[in-house]
């Protein structure tokens, strides 16, 4: 009986070895491959190309939806950078849902709304709209004020309210270089069959911001937000590119991403969830399956966004619990997805690694840790294993982050000292000694906490005051 | 009532991520553990837990693992002829803690013998098999002066000395 047991013990650690060998193994090849399709991207899409767009002979005209809930810190200094967007025809809606702060009389105050009575279409239900605004100085921004109902509902009631066939969701937090929205949206001009694309997000954090407008990309200055930098980099460069690659992207960032209208008014608009942005991709990507529908859902490594990440360990916790319910939450609701060839790639590829690797990771990965523990104790390892397994579930990620950040920065430029890359990189190799698990640990008691709707606000900086530069 | 209920939930949302955050730093503690050939219980930090060595008969002492130092010092002042070494051979830093035994008392002239027993669950049916082995050796031993010992000279010592008790080998009452 207890032979049968230490085999038993002994054959799930080599399951776990294995499984990190697999994990640092499939992040190794997403890297090679990003900087295949990256490369390819970087010739097709040349600077001719976005002119192209911007002297308006072929675009898509579209509606920026922005919903804020207790934003008053960001809210004036991302319109503004939303208003001073490169694109010829587009408009802004923000959607206060019932913030309980000033971020209403912060917009009121600062772009000189006006009260309209304008009716709006009920495609996508959501909950009650008290009023609407109009600006005097920039026709083309609209504020709903409605009922707190989660981001969701007021995406959808921004949807309703938009006029253009495109609409792009983008949170409050966050700022759009001048020329993300051209450089996104060329996909829809291009081809017909893109029904939504998203850009890459990077850390706001650390950078100077003039006039809604980053301007000086440094390294964030607290280590909390260096990490989940170097997390952004890894995460953008080599996880979404590949998924790209394989057709199979499921997550487009809530931060930022473009999408056609109808399609998304066909699947009823965004589900009440607390991850709604990577349920709306897969529950688009399952219409379009259903329907028969040809689709294309992509990545664009260039157009970026720039987003404020929780400061503190508190709010970050709050961050990736939330994340991980949706994302359970999301599999779960679609799970006749799972292994199903009638979905193709993403059925069969896509969601199984969204399934064991995202959802099952952070379980799997502590056991992991949990059984050498064990194992040492009754004297199952060897020092060869224990060498072994270090290097596989700490070294390899530890290169993995490093080659991410110095191809990242190699390919686009963004950081331009050196002092800002070696931090990163710095903090590239520190992540697997302590933040990680942190992370892994939140998302292990997410697992089991996946019933719960609450969205656990994160604590804001003041993007920057209106008429100084700052640094966020 | 409201502060006390603040901190129970405060308590409740800290407590279980300290606790599986520290799995993970005694993964790292063990993995840099098992870099260690030796983790001599007679070195700081570990020195200020470790058991005293004390004599429960006439022929038998009973303690934590000696160093050389000590070893010479059982011989030459109490006599002990024969080391009995009750650390796990499962163990890399408890097998290679025998090994040094065994090498240091061949250079004393001792003799060392081994009944590894397990820590984890001390009463366990394998260690009250092998304190069997260990009794029926200390009955043939005759009158050699003999050193049992483990790692602290707290847990396994205590086991086998209670063991040699119910065995009649030993007197509960024993004084030096």
């Amino acid at each position: 009986m207890l032979e049968l047991l230490s085999d038993f013990l002994l054959g799930f650690q080599v399951v776990i070895f294995i499984y990190f060998i697999v994990i640092n193994g499939i992040y190794t090849f997403f890297t090679l491959i990003s900087l295949k399709d990256i490369r390819l991207h970087a010739q097709t899409v040349t600077n001719q190309n976005i002119k192209n767009i911007l002297s308006g002979i072929f675009y898509k005209p579209l509606s920026i939806v922005v919903p804020a809930y207790n934003e008053e810190e960001t809210i004036v200094a991302n319109i503004r950078s939303l208003l001073a967007l490169h694109y010829p025809e587009f408009e802004v809606i923000v959607v206060n849902d019932g913030s309980k702060d000033a971020t209403l009389e912060r917009m009121l105050a600062e772009f000189r709304l006006v009260k309209i009575d304008k009716p709006f279409r009920l495609i996508l239900s959501h909950e009650h709209i008290v009023d609407s605004y109009i600006s005097v100085d920039y026709p083309h921004l609209l504020v709903i004020d409605k009922k707190n109902g989660g981001k969701a509902d007021a995406l959808n009631a921004g949807i309703n309210a938009a006029k253009f066939p495109l609409f792009c969701c983008i949170d409050a937090d966050s700022l759009l270089e001048h020329d993300a929205l051209l450089r996104a949206s060329r996909l829809f001009v291009e081809d017909r069959e893109v029904i939504a694309t998203g850009g890459i997000v990077r850390v706001l954090n650390g950078c100077t911001v003039e006039e809604g407008i980053v301007n000086e990309v440094r390294a964030p200055k607290k280590s909390m937000e260096c990490f989940q930098a170097v997390e952004y980099m890894r995460g953008f460069f080599s996880g979404r590119t590949s998924w790209n690659f394989f057709g199979s992207l499921l997550i487009i960032s809530g931060a930022f991403g473009i999408f056609r209208k109808d399609m998304v008014m066909a699947i009823e608009g965004y589900r009440h969830t607390v991850g709604e942005d990577m349920d709306l991709v897969v529950r688009l990507h399952k219409h379009c399956k259903d329907k028969k529908i040809r689709y294309k859902i992509v990545f664009v490594p260039d157009p970026v966004c720039w987003t404020q990440v929780p400061s503190d360990i508190p709010s970050l916790l709050k961050q990736r619990n939330r994340w991980h319910r949706g994302l359970i939450d999301s599999l779960w609701f679609n799970k006749e997805m799972f292994m199903n060839p009638k979905y193709g790639t993403v059925g069969l590829i896509g969601y199984p690694y969204f399934v064991f690797v995202e959802a099952l990771g952070p379980m799997i990965e502590f056991l992991g840790y949990f059984g050498f523990i064990i194992f040492y104790l009754f004297g199952f390892i060897s020092r060869d294993f224990a060498f072994l397994f270090f290097a596989v579930a700490i070294v390899w990620g530890m290169w993995i982050n490093l080659g991410s950040i110095l191809l990242d920065n190699l390919i686009y430029l963004r950081y331009k000292g050196i002092k800002d890359i070696l931090k990163l990189c710095m903090y590239g190799l520190m992540e697997f000694l302590g933040y990680r698990q942190l992370i892994v640990m939140e998302r292990l008691l997410a697992t089991f906490q996946f019933w719960k709707k609450g969205w656990g606000k994160a604590k804001r900086q003041e993007i920057k005051s209106e008429l100084h530069r700052k640094t966020v | 009532m409201n502060f006390i209920g603040k901190q129970f939930k405060r308590i409740l949302y800290v407590l279980p991520r300290v606790l599986l955050l520290s799995i993970f730093f005694l993964y790292v503690f063990f993995a840099f553990l098992s870099y260690f050939d030796y983790f001599e219980p007679y070195l700081y930090p570990l020195a200020l837990i470790r058991g005293k060595a004390y004599p429960v008969s006439r022929s038998i002492i009973m303690g934590p693992y000696p160093h050389y130092g000590e070893m010479k010092m059982l011989k030459e002042k109490y006599g002990v002829t024969v080391m009995v070494s009750l650390l796990s051979d499962d163990l890399p830093q408890e097998k290679a803690l025998y090994g040094r035994e065994q090498r240091d008392a061949e250079l004393l002239g001792l003799k060392a013998v081994s009944f590894p027993l397990g820590y984890v669950s001390v009463h366990s049916d394998s260690n009250k098999k092998k304190l069997k082995e260990l009794v029926a050796f200390l009955r043939s031993s005759g009158t050699q002066k003999i050193y049992i010992h483990c790692y602290l000279g707290k847990h396994r010592v205590s086991f086998v000395r209670q063991g040699l008790i119910e065995e009649g080998i030993i007197d509960e009452h024993y004084t030096h």
